[in-house]
């Protein structure tokens, strides 16, 4: 018999893990297609910030964000019995998130980003105001370059780089090849790099840390 | 040599955020000393992915958030529970 190694052991843990996270999902679903308001809260509960943080990320304002998350989940509760179980309630549920924002672009023509900055906090408070303020600066420019990516390339780019979703997940949100996915993530880095490049340069500003 | 460049350019953006299989990693990674043009792609493409995480900032839910969601959803059931089925 092998001895699996740590980092297998590893991968294990977070697959049995993510299968039982999955497993409590469907049983959720069922309890809200019963009718049941409380797994319908444990639901937002559980997606209330994933979603938020895409919506955010992806319309780049909060007011919005939680407009689109909002209908996700009044959607859900709607359309919840039309859950064949097909794909993960994860991917659907982002799915119909997704599809919400996109809609949202749509009717409103978001084009600019509008960070709230107590909504946005630094991970280590602890560090000097000077590089805090750069760090906060170069945050803002990347999420304002990210804003003025095509919607497609700018889910993929979310999807897999904030949201850490495995491809195979994205391709089934936004109904789509995974090679379609790679090439658009792919693009997204690139016309990304152009942006922040651009950008540098108007505000004769290099990306140089204090 | 000339496809063997194009189809490095097309990979490159993937390869910085480390999304490449380990045969596509070697065919960018053999490529890009012998190339002028990818090697400045490369520099600029990697400083942007170092960027997206090392800057990298949480998003917080806003005051209140779950509580209005909730009441918001709430307030919604309501309205089209009392709708009168067809």
């Amino acid at each position: 018999m092998q001895t699996r190694n740590p980092e297998s052991k590893r991968l294990q843990g977070i697959r049995s893990k993510e299968t039982s996270l999955a497993k409590k999902d469907d049983l959720l679903v069922k309890e809200v297609i019963r009718g049941n308001d409380a797994a319908l809260a444990e639901l937002i509960e559980l997606y209330e910030e994933k979603l938020f943080c895409f919506a955010y990320r992806f319309l780049g304002c909060a007011q919005d964000a939680e407009e689109v998350v909002r209908d996700t989940f009044i959607a859900i509760w709607q359309r919840a019995s039309e859950f064949k179980g097909d794909s993960s309630v994860r991917s659907w549920v982002y799915g119909i998130c997704r599809n919400i924002a996109i809609s949202k672009l749509r009717r409103k023509k978001v084009t600019t980003v509008c960070p709230v900055p107590d909504i946005v906090c630094d991970p280590s408070p602890s560090v000097n105001p000077e590089y805090q303020a750069w760090r906060n600066y170069r945050a803002n420019l990347l999420a304002t370059c990210i804003q003025q990516l095509p919607p497609a390339a700018r889910e993929a780019l979310i999807l897999r780089v904030y949201q850490e979703l495995a491809y195979e997940e994205i391709a089934r949100i936004c109904t789509c090849p995974v090679g379609t996915i790679r090439s658009r993530l792919n693009y997204a880095m690139k016309r990304l790099t152009r942006l922040v490049m651009a950008m540098d340069k108007e505000n004769n500003l290099g990306e140089n840390e204090p | 040599m000339k496809t063997q460049h194009a189809a490095v350019k097309r990979l490159l953006g993937l390869y910085v955020l480390g999304e490449l299989g380990p045969e596509e990693t070697r065919f960018v990674a053999d490529h890009v000393p012998r190339c002028l043009s990818c090697q400045a792609d490369l520099q600029n493409l990697l400083r942007v992915a170092q960027e997206l995480r090392s800057v990298e900032v949480q998003v917080k839910l806003p005051p209140d958030f779950r509580k209005r969601i909730l009441n918001e959803v709430g307030k919604a059931q309501e309205k089209i529970r009392q709708k009168p089925k067809k």
